[in-house]
Protein backbone atom coordinates (compact mmCIF):
# COMPACT_ATOMS: atom_id res chain seq x y z
CA UNK A 1 0.00 0.00 0.00
CA UNK A 2 1.69 3.57 -0.86
CA UNK A 3 0.49 6.92 -0.50
CA UNK A 4 1.61 9.28 -3.60
CA UNK A 5 4.15 11.50 -3.61
CA UNK A 6 3.88 14.52 -0.94
CA UNK A 7 5.67 17.20 -1.87
CA UNK A 8 7.32 18.95 1.22
CA UNK A 9 8.02 23.13 0.88
CA UNK A 10 10.41 23.65 3.53
CA UNK A 11 11.34 22.62 7.15
CA UNK A 12 8.50 23.43 8.73
CA UNK A 13 6.38 21.19 6.17
CA UNK A 14 8.93 17.96 6.66
CA UNK A 15 7.86 18.87 10.62
CA UNK A 16 4.42 18.98 9.94
CA UNK A 17 4.46 15.76 8.32
CA UNK A 18 6.31 13.81 11.18
CA UNK A 19 3.31 15.54 13.49
CA UNK A 20 0.66 14.37 10.99
CA UNK A 21 2.72 10.79 11.00
CA UNK A 22 2.83 10.90 14.73
CA UNK A 23 -1.11 11.22 14.89
CA UNK A 24 -1.71 8.29 12.41
CA UNK A 25 0.67 6.05 13.55
CA UNK A 26 0.10 3.77 17.21
CA UNK A 27 2.09 1.28 19.37
CA UNK A 28 4.62 -0.93 17.29
CA UNK A 29 4.52 0.70 14.64
CA UNK A 30 8.45 1.11 13.00
CA UNK A 31 9.43 3.90 10.76
CA UNK A 32 11.47 3.25 8.51
CA UNK A 33 13.32 6.76 7.31
CA UNK A 34 15.04 6.81 4.17
CA UNK A 35 17.54 9.61 2.39
CA UNK A 36 20.72 11.32 1.77
CA UNK A 37 22.20 13.29 4.28
CA UNK A 38 20.21 16.88 4.38
CA UNK A 39 16.98 15.22 3.47
CA UNK A 40 15.29 16.07 6.36
CA UNK A 41 14.84 12.55 8.10
CA UNK A 42 15.67 14.29 11.76
CA UNK A 43 13.94 17.03 10.81
CA UNK A 44 10.50 14.85 10.16
CA UNK A 45 11.51 12.51 13.37
CA UNK A 46 11.65 15.90 15.50
CA UNK A 47 7.89 16.60 14.35
CA UNK A 48 7.13 13.52 15.75
CA UNK A 49 8.78 13.37 18.95
CA UNK A 50 7.77 17.41 19.47
CA UNK A 51 4.03 16.13 18.64
CA UNK A 52 4.61 13.12 21.67
CA UNK A 53 6.42 14.78 24.15
CA UNK A 54 6.36 18.18 23.47
CA UNK A 55 10.05 18.27 22.99
CA UNK A 56 10.49 20.75 20.31
CA UNK A 57 14.00 19.98 19.33
CA UNK A 58 15.37 16.78 19.24
CA UNK A 59 18.76 15.63 19.47
CA UNK A 60 20.27 13.44 16.03
CA UNK A 61 21.26 10.42 17.73
CA UNK A 62 24.15 9.92 15.07
CA UNK A 63 26.63 9.40 17.82
CA UNK A 64 24.56 8.03 20.47
CA UNK A 65 22.77 5.44 18.17
CA UNK A 66 19.65 5.67 19.76
CA UNK A 67 17.58 8.17 22.01
CA UNK A 68 14.55 7.17 24.45
CA UNK A 69 11.08 9.64 24.90
CA UNK A 70 8.69 9.33 27.15
CA UNK A 71 5.86 7.33 25.68
CA UNK A 72 8.16 4.76 24.18
CA UNK A 73 9.38 6.55 21.69
CA UNK A 74 12.75 5.30 19.96
CA UNK A 75 14.60 6.96 17.81
CA UNK A 76 17.77 5.50 16.08
CA UNK A 77 20.32 6.54 13.86
CA UNK A 78 22.41 3.80 12.18
CA UNK A 79 24.61 5.74 9.93
CA UNK A 80 27.56 5.55 12.12
CA UNK A 81 26.97 1.34 11.40
CA UNK A 82 28.13 -0.24 8.57
CA UNK A 83 25.84 -3.09 8.58
CA UNK A 84 24.22 -4.88 11.50
CA UNK A 85 21.05 -6.35 12.39
CA UNK A 86 19.18 -5.36 14.86
CA UNK A 87 19.58 -8.30 17.24
CA UNK A 88 23.22 -7.25 17.74
CA UNK A 89 21.99 -3.86 17.91
CA UNK A 90 20.42 -5.19 21.03
CA UNK A 91 17.48 -4.15 20.16
CA UNK A 92 14.98 -6.30 21.56
CA UNK A 93 16.51 -5.47 25.51
CA UNK A 94 15.32 -1.57 25.14
CA UNK A 95 12.00 -2.50 23.12
CA UNK A 96 8.18 -2.36 24.93
CA UNK A 97 5.97 -4.55 22.36
CA UNK A 98 4.09 -0.99 22.30
CA UNK A 99 7.06 1.17 21.57
CA UNK A 100 7.42 3.24 18.31
CA UNK A 101 10.74 3.33 16.32
CA UNK A 102 11.84 6.05 14.34
CA UNK A 103 14.65 4.40 12.66
CA UNK A 104 17.16 7.07 10.22
CA UNK A 105 19.49 5.21 7.89
CA UNK A 106 17.22 1.50 7.75
CA UNK A 107 19.26 0.19 5.37
CA UNK A 108 22.32 -0.25 7.42
CA UNK A 109 20.02 -2.99 9.18
CA UNK A 110 20.00 -5.20 5.99
CA UNK A 111 17.39 -7.53 5.95
CA UNK A 112 17.01 -7.30 10.01
CA UNK A 113 14.36 -4.61 9.69
CA UNK A 114 10.98 -5.18 11.65
CA UNK A 115 8.74 -6.82 9.22
CA UNK A 116 5.82 -4.77 9.97
CA UNK A 117 7.08 -0.98 8.81
CA UNK A 118 5.83 2.31 7.44
CA UNK A 119 8.50 3.64 4.87
CA UNK A 120 8.79 6.83 4.17
CA UNK A 121 11.65 8.03 1.35
CA UNK A 122 12.46 11.52 1.65
CA UNK A 123 14.73 13.35 -1.63
CA UNK A 124 15.43 16.60 -2.95
CA UNK A 125 12.97 17.99 -5.80
CA UNK A 126 12.50 20.92 -7.57
CA UNK A 127 9.85 22.14 -5.44
CA UNK A 128 12.25 21.42 -2.36
CA UNK A 129 11.36 17.69 -0.94
CA UNK A 130 9.63 15.16 -1.45
CA UNK A 131 8.45 12.21 0.78
CA UNK A 132 7.02 8.80 -0.75
CA UNK A 133 5.16 6.78 1.85
CA UNK A 134 4.64 3.00 1.75
CA UNK A 135 3.42 0.38 4.09
CA UNK A 136 4.82 -2.80 4.98
CA UNK A 137 2.38 -4.88 6.81
CA UNK A 138 -1.25 -4.02 8.96
CA UNK A 139 -0.22 -1.83 11.01
CA UNK A 140 1.85 0.06 9.06
CA UNK A 141 -1.32 -0.09 6.74
CA UNK A 142 -3.72 1.32 9.45
CA UNK A 143 -1.29 4.15 10.07
CA UNK A 144 -1.29 5.01 6.11
CA UNK A 145 -4.93 4.83 6.31
CA UNK A 146 -5.43 7.46 8.81
CA UNK A 147 -2.95 9.94 8.05
CA UNK A 148 -4.55 13.06 7.48
CA UNK A 149 -2.48 14.92 4.43
CA UNK A 150 -2.80 17.79 3.63
CA UNK A 151 -3.86 18.60 6.64
CA UNK B 1 42.50 12.11 48.58
CA UNK B 2 42.98 9.81 45.42
CA UNK B 3 40.03 8.85 43.49
CA UNK B 4 40.13 6.25 40.54
CA UNK B 5 37.80 6.97 37.26
CA UNK B 6 36.29 4.64 35.09
CA UNK B 7 34.91 5.42 31.76
CA UNK B 8 33.06 3.33 28.90
CA UNK B 9 30.62 5.41 27.78
CA UNK B 10 31.51 4.97 23.70
CA UNK B 11 34.33 4.53 22.16
CA UNK B 12 36.87 4.15 24.71
CA UNK B 13 37.77 2.35 27.76
CA UNK B 14 39.25 4.55 30.07
CA UNK B 15 41.04 4.48 33.84
CA UNK B 16 42.60 7.12 35.66
CA UNK B 17 44.09 8.43 38.72
CA UNK B 18 43.39 11.55 40.19
CA UNK B 19 44.18 13.73 43.48
CA UNK B 20 41.55 15.81 44.75
CA UNK B 21 43.86 18.76 43.94
CA UNK B 22 43.23 17.54 40.51
CA UNK B 23 47.01 16.22 40.01
CA UNK B 24 46.77 13.50 37.28
CA UNK B 25 48.86 10.44 38.46
CA UNK B 26 48.00 8.75 35.62
CA UNK B 27 45.47 8.29 32.66
CA UNK B 28 45.40 5.21 30.46
CA UNK B 29 43.30 5.39 27.30
CA UNK B 30 42.51 2.45 25.09
CA UNK B 31 40.82 3.83 22.18
CA UNK B 32 38.48 1.31 20.23
CA UNK B 33 38.85 3.78 17.08
CA UNK B 34 41.10 1.37 15.33
CA UNK B 35 38.37 -0.81 15.89
CA UNK B 36 35.89 2.07 14.25
CA UNK B 37 37.56 2.48 11.52
CA UNK B 38 37.56 -1.16 10.08
CA UNK B 39 33.91 -1.12 10.84
CA UNK B 40 33.32 2.75 9.74
CA UNK B 41 31.83 3.62 13.45
CA UNK B 42 30.97 2.25 16.84
CA UNK B 43 29.38 -1.29 16.84
CA UNK B 44 27.10 -1.52 19.80
CA UNK B 45 28.05 -5.18 20.88
CA UNK B 46 31.28 -5.33 19.66
CA UNK B 47 32.29 -2.43 21.39
CA UNK B 48 30.35 -3.14 24.91
CA UNK B 49 32.50 -6.78 24.33
CA UNK B 50 35.49 -4.82 24.01
CA UNK B 51 35.13 -2.80 26.90
CA UNK B 52 35.17 -5.89 28.96
CA UNK B 53 38.02 -7.39 27.99
CA UNK B 54 39.78 -3.97 27.74
CA UNK B 55 38.51 -2.52 31.39
CA UNK B 56 40.43 -4.71 33.62
CA UNK B 57 44.12 -4.62 32.54
CA UNK B 58 43.57 -0.96 31.90
CA UNK B 59 42.39 -0.02 35.29
CA UNK B 60 46.00 -2.14 36.53
CA UNK B 61 47.91 -0.41 34.21
CA UNK B 62 46.87 3.33 35.41
CA UNK B 63 46.97 1.99 39.11
CA UNK B 64 50.78 0.68 38.20
CA UNK B 65 51.35 4.15 36.29
CA UNK B 66 49.99 6.19 39.43
CA UNK B 67 52.44 4.04 41.75
CA UNK B 68 49.16 3.62 43.47
CA UNK B 69 48.06 0.83 45.75
CA UNK B 70 44.18 -0.09 45.67
CA UNK B 71 44.64 0.45 49.33
CA UNK B 72 45.42 4.15 48.98
CA UNK B 73 42.36 4.59 46.85
CA UNK B 74 39.67 7.22 48.66
CA UNK B 75 36.87 6.93 46.00
CA UNK B 76 35.65 5.36 42.67
CA UNK B 77 33.85 7.54 39.98
CA UNK B 78 32.22 6.14 36.75
CA UNK B 79 30.67 7.83 34.18
CA UNK B 80 26.99 6.60 34.74
CA UNK B 81 25.92 8.40 30.74
CA UNK B 82 25.07 9.05 28.63
CA UNK B 83 26.43 6.82 26.25
CA UNK B 84 25.39 3.36 25.15
CA UNK B 85 23.76 0.58 27.14
CA UNK B 86 25.93 -2.29 27.07
CA UNK B 87 29.02 -0.13 27.21
CA UNK B 88 28.13 1.70 30.17
CA UNK B 89 27.08 -1.34 32.49
CA UNK B 90 30.43 -2.41 31.40
CA UNK B 91 31.88 0.36 33.58
CA UNK B 92 29.25 0.74 35.82
CA UNK B 93 29.49 -2.58 36.98
CA UNK B 94 33.17 -3.17 37.47
CA UNK B 95 33.34 0.18 39.69
CA UNK B 96 30.44 -1.13 41.76
CA UNK B 97 32.02 -4.60 42.29
CA UNK B 98 35.23 -2.33 43.10
CA UNK B 99 34.22 -0.18 45.60
CA UNK B 100 31.75 -2.80 47.20
CA UNK B 101 35.20 -5.44 47.30
CA UNK B 102 37.55 -2.21 48.82
CA UNK B 103 34.47 -0.59 51.07
CA UNK B 104 35.25 2.59 49.06
CA UNK B 105 32.46 5.21 48.28
CA UNK B 106 31.01 5.68 44.76
CA UNK B 107 30.37 8.27 42.92
CA UNK B 108 28.09 8.15 39.45
CA UNK B 109 29.00 11.33 37.11
CA UNK B 110 27.37 12.75 33.84
CA UNK B 111 30.35 12.45 31.00
CA UNK B 112 29.16 15.28 29.57
CA UNK B 113 29.13 17.33 32.84
CA UNK B 114 32.82 15.75 33.27
CA UNK B 115 33.96 17.34 30.14
CA UNK B 116 34.56 20.62 31.82
CA UNK B 117 36.35 19.50 34.61
CA UNK B 118 38.79 18.25 31.84
CA UNK B 119 40.31 21.96 32.23
CA UNK B 120 40.85 21.41 35.92
CA UNK B 121 43.09 18.92 35.32
CA UNK B 122 46.00 20.38 36.77
CA UNK B 123 44.47 23.28 36.83
CA UNK B 124 42.72 25.17 39.90
CA UNK B 125 38.92 24.54 39.77
CA UNK B 126 37.03 27.61 40.45
CA UNK B 127 33.30 28.52 40.47
CA UNK B 128 31.39 29.87 39.08
CA UNK B 129 31.95 28.06 35.97
CA UNK B 130 30.52 28.69 32.17
CA UNK B 131 31.53 26.09 29.73
CA UNK B 132 31.37 25.33 26.02
CA UNK B 133 31.00 21.37 25.24
CA UNK B 134 31.41 20.18 21.85
CA UNK B 135 31.91 16.70 20.93
CA UNK B 136 30.88 13.93 18.78
CA UNK B 137 27.50 13.33 20.75
CA UNK B 138 26.79 16.44 22.32
CA UNK B 139 26.85 20.43 22.23
CA UNK B 140 25.64 21.80 25.16
CA UNK B 141 26.57 26.07 27.10
CA UNK B 142 26.51 25.01 30.85
CA UNK B 143 26.87 27.23 34.01
CA UNK B 144 27.46 25.47 36.91
CA UNK B 145 27.93 26.96 40.68
CA UNK B 146 28.88 24.09 42.13
CA UNK B 147 29.46 20.20 41.54
CA UNK B 148 25.86 19.37 42.46
CA UNK B 149 24.35 22.72 40.56
CA UNK B 150 24.49 22.21 36.86
CA UNK B 151 22.41 24.96 34.58
CA UNK B 152 21.98 23.83 30.71
CA UNK B 153 22.31 27.74 28.72
CA UNK B 154 22.14 26.30 25.64
CA UNK B 155 22.21 22.73 23.41
CA UNK B 156 22.14 22.25 20.17
CA UNK B 157 18.96 22.13 18.08
CA UNK B 158 19.96 19.27 15.67
CA UNK B 159 23.18 17.70 15.40
CA UNK B 160 26.35 18.22 17.62
CA UNK B 161 29.22 19.91 16.51
CA UNK B 162 31.70 16.77 16.29
CA UNK B 163 28.76 15.00 14.21
CA UNK B 164 28.94 17.97 12.03
CA UNK B 165 32.73 17.38 11.21
CA UNK B 166 31.95 13.57 11.19
CA UNK B 167 29.84 14.05 8.09
CA UNK B 168 31.56 16.83 6.16
CA UNK B 169 34.39 14.90 6.28
CA UNK B 170 32.60 11.83 4.99
CA UNK B 171 31.20 14.34 2.29
CA UNK B 172 34.52 15.57 1.14
CA UNK B 173 35.61 12.14 0.86
CA UNK B 174 38.26 11.80 4.30
CA UNK B 175 38.23 9.28 7.32
CA UNK B 176 36.44 8.59 10.90
CA UNK B 177 37.71 10.29 13.15
CA UNK B 178 36.54 13.61 10.72
CA UNK B 179 37.99 16.54 13.02
CA UNK B 180 41.38 16.39 12.69
CA UNK B 181 41.38 15.28 9.06
CA UNK B 182 39.15 18.82 8.07
CA UNK B 183 41.20 20.94 10.02
CA UNK B 184 44.59 19.62 8.53
CA UNK B 185 42.79 19.97 4.71
CA UNK B 186 41.10 23.25 5.87
CA UNK B 187 44.84 25.01 6.34
CA UNK B 188 45.15 24.35 2.13
CA UNK B 189 42.19 25.81 1.74
CA UNK B 190 41.07 29.37 1.71
CA UNK B 191 37.73 29.76 3.46
CA UNK B 192 36.58 32.84 1.54
CA UNK B 193 35.95 30.77 -1.83
CA UNK B 194 33.10 28.69 -1.39
CA UNK B 195 31.84 30.41 1.68
CA UNK B 196 29.15 28.73 3.52
CA UNK B 197 26.02 30.15 5.12
CA UNK B 198 26.60 31.31 8.54
CA UNK B 199 23.42 30.40 11.36
CA UNK B 200 21.29 33.18 12.80
CA UNK B 201 20.17 33.35 16.35
CA UNK B 202 17.98 31.18 17.57
CA UNK B 203 15.56 33.87 18.80
CA UNK B 204 16.88 34.92 22.52
CA UNK B 205 18.34 31.26 22.91
CA UNK B 206 22.08 30.24 23.56
CA UNK B 207 20.62 27.14 21.50
CA UNK B 208 23.08 25.80 18.32
CA UNK B 209 22.23 24.59 14.59
CA UNK B 210 24.71 22.33 12.64
CA UNK B 211 22.04 20.54 10.28
CA UNK B 212 21.74 23.14 7.40
CA UNK B 213 25.62 23.71 7.58
CA UNK B 214 26.30 20.32 7.58
CA UNK B 215 24.03 19.63 4.34
CA UNK B 216 25.03 23.17 2.72
CA UNK B 217 28.64 21.58 2.37
CA UNK B 218 27.69 18.63 1.61
CA UNK B 219 25.73 20.82 -1.47
CA UNK B 220 29.05 22.49 -2.52
CA UNK B 221 31.00 19.06 -2.38
CA UNK B 222 28.49 17.88 -5.05
CA UNK B 223 28.79 21.40 -7.03
CA UNK B 224 32.53 20.34 -7.72
CA UNK B 225 33.46 22.54 -5.23
CA UNK B 226 37.22 22.28 -3.86
CA UNK B 227 37.55 19.93 -0.22
CA UNK B 228 39.65 22.42 1.04
CA UNK B 229 38.15 25.23 0.40
CA UNK B 230 34.99 23.66 1.99
CA UNK B 231 37.05 22.88 4.70
CA UNK B 232 38.13 26.05 5.51
CA UNK B 233 34.85 27.46 4.64
CA UNK B 234 33.13 24.62 7.59
CA UNK B 235 35.72 25.77 10.08
CA UNK B 236 34.80 29.13 9.78
CA UNK B 237 31.40 28.58 9.89
CA UNK B 238 31.66 26.74 12.90
CA UNK B 239 33.48 29.38 14.59
CA UNK B 240 31.38 31.70 14.21
CA UNK B 241 28.54 30.03 15.70
CA UNK B 242 30.50 29.16 18.67
CA UNK B 243 31.43 32.87 19.34
CA UNK B 244 28.02 34.28 19.21
CA UNK B 245 26.67 32.03 21.31
CA UNK B 246 29.20 32.06 23.83
CA UNK B 247 29.81 35.58 23.27
CA UNK B 248 26.11 36.28 24.09
CA UNK B 249 26.22 33.90 26.99
CA UNK B 250 29.04 35.62 28.82
CA UNK B 251 27.28 38.90 28.48
CA UNK B 252 24.65 37.27 30.15
CA UNK B 253 26.48 35.52 33.01
CA UNK B 254 28.96 38.13 33.50
CA UNK B 255 31.27 35.24 32.97
CA UNK B 256 35.11 36.52 33.14
CA UNK B 257 36.30 33.15 31.76
CA UNK B 258 35.42 29.99 29.73
CA UNK B 259 36.05 26.59 29.58
CA UNK B 260 36.11 25.01 25.71
CA UNK B 261 36.18 21.49 26.11
CA UNK B 262 34.77 17.91 24.07
CA UNK B 263 36.79 16.22 21.40
CA UNK B 264 35.96 19.79 19.07
CA UNK B 265 38.19 21.56 21.47
CA UNK B 266 40.76 19.61 20.08
CA UNK B 267 40.57 21.66 16.64
CA UNK B 268 43.99 24.32 17.19
CA UNK B 269 41.95 26.78 14.76
CA UNK B 270 39.26 26.40 16.62
CA UNK B 271 41.05 27.22 20.26
CA UNK B 272 43.65 29.60 19.12
CA UNK B 273 40.96 31.97 17.42
CA UNK B 274 38.45 31.41 20.25
CA UNK B 275 41.09 32.48 22.61
CA UNK B 276 41.76 35.56 20.53
CA UNK B 277 38.58 36.77 20.37
CA UNK B 278 37.65 36.20 23.51
CA UNK B 279 40.84 37.90 24.64
CA UNK B 280 39.83 41.00 23.01
CA UNK B 281 36.64 40.96 25.52
CA UNK B 282 38.90 40.63 28.63
CA UNK B 283 37.86 36.60 28.77
CA UNK B 284 39.91 33.87 29.25
CA UNK B 285 39.60 30.87 27.81
CA UNK B 286 39.93 27.96 29.52
CA UNK B 287 40.89 24.81 27.21
CA UNK B 288 41.69 20.66 28.80
CA UNK B 289 45.17 20.02 27.98
CA UNK B 290 45.04 18.27 24.21
CA UNK B 291 44.88 14.87 25.81
CA UNK B 292 41.94 15.47 27.95
CA UNK B 293 39.62 17.39 25.60
CA UNK B 294 38.34 13.68 24.08
CA UNK B 295 37.28 10.99 26.31
CA UNK B 296 39.19 10.04 29.33
CA UNK B 297 38.69 8.94 32.86
CA UNK B 298 40.99 11.94 34.53
CA UNK B 299 38.40 13.68 33.64
CA UNK B 300 35.35 11.74 35.22
CA UNK B 301 37.67 11.45 37.95
CA UNK B 302 37.40 15.13 38.80
CA UNK B 303 34.00 15.30 38.46
CA UNK B 304 33.65 12.60 40.72
CA UNK B 305 35.89 14.10 43.37
CA UNK B 306 34.32 17.55 43.47
CA UNK B 307 30.88 15.90 43.75
CA UNK B 308 31.85 13.78 46.88
CA UNK B 309 33.54 17.18 48.08
CA UNK B 310 30.27 18.50 47.75
CA UNK B 311 28.62 15.88 49.91
CA UNK B 312 27.40 13.01 46.66
CA UNK B 313 28.08 9.36 46.89
CA UNK B 314 26.08 6.77 44.85
CA UNK B 315 24.53 3.77 46.16
CA UNK B 316 25.85 0.66 44.56
CA UNK B 317 22.72 -0.40 42.62
CA UNK B 318 23.40 2.85 40.51
CA UNK B 319 21.99 2.14 37.76
CA UNK B 320 23.03 3.78 34.00
CA UNK B 321 21.24 6.38 31.91
CA UNK B 322 22.34 5.80 28.99
CA UNK B 323 20.14 8.31 27.07
CA UNK B 324 19.26 11.81 28.68
CA UNK B 325 16.86 13.70 26.87
CA UNK B 326 16.77 16.62 26.08
CA UNK B 327 20.43 16.63 27.96
CA UNK B 328 19.69 17.14 31.22
CA UNK B 329 23.27 17.30 33.50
Amino acid sequence: MTKGRITLRGEAETRALGRAISRAAQGGLAICLYGEMGAGKTTLCQGFIEDRTGIAFAASPTFTLLAAYPGEIYHLDLYRLESTDLQEFGIEEVLAPDAVLLIEWPERAGAALPEDRLEIRLAPDEDGRSADLSARGLRAQEALGRLRWPQ
Amino acid sequence: MICLGIESSCDETAAAVVTDDGQVLSSVVASQIDLHEAFGGVVPEVAARRHLERLSPTVELALREAGTAPGDLGLVAVTRGPGLAGALMVGLSYAKAYAFARDLPLVGVNHVVAHAYAAFLGAPLRYPVLALIASGGHTVLLRLDSARSVEVLGRSRDDAAGEAFDKVARSLGLGYPGGPQIERLAREGDPKREPLPGVRPIGDTLDFSFSGLKTAAQQRMQAGGQAADIAAAFQESVLAQLLSRTRLAIERTGASRLVFAGGVSANGFLRERLAQDLRGVGVELQVPPFEYSTDNAAMIARLGLALYAAGETSPLDLGAEPVIHPFKP
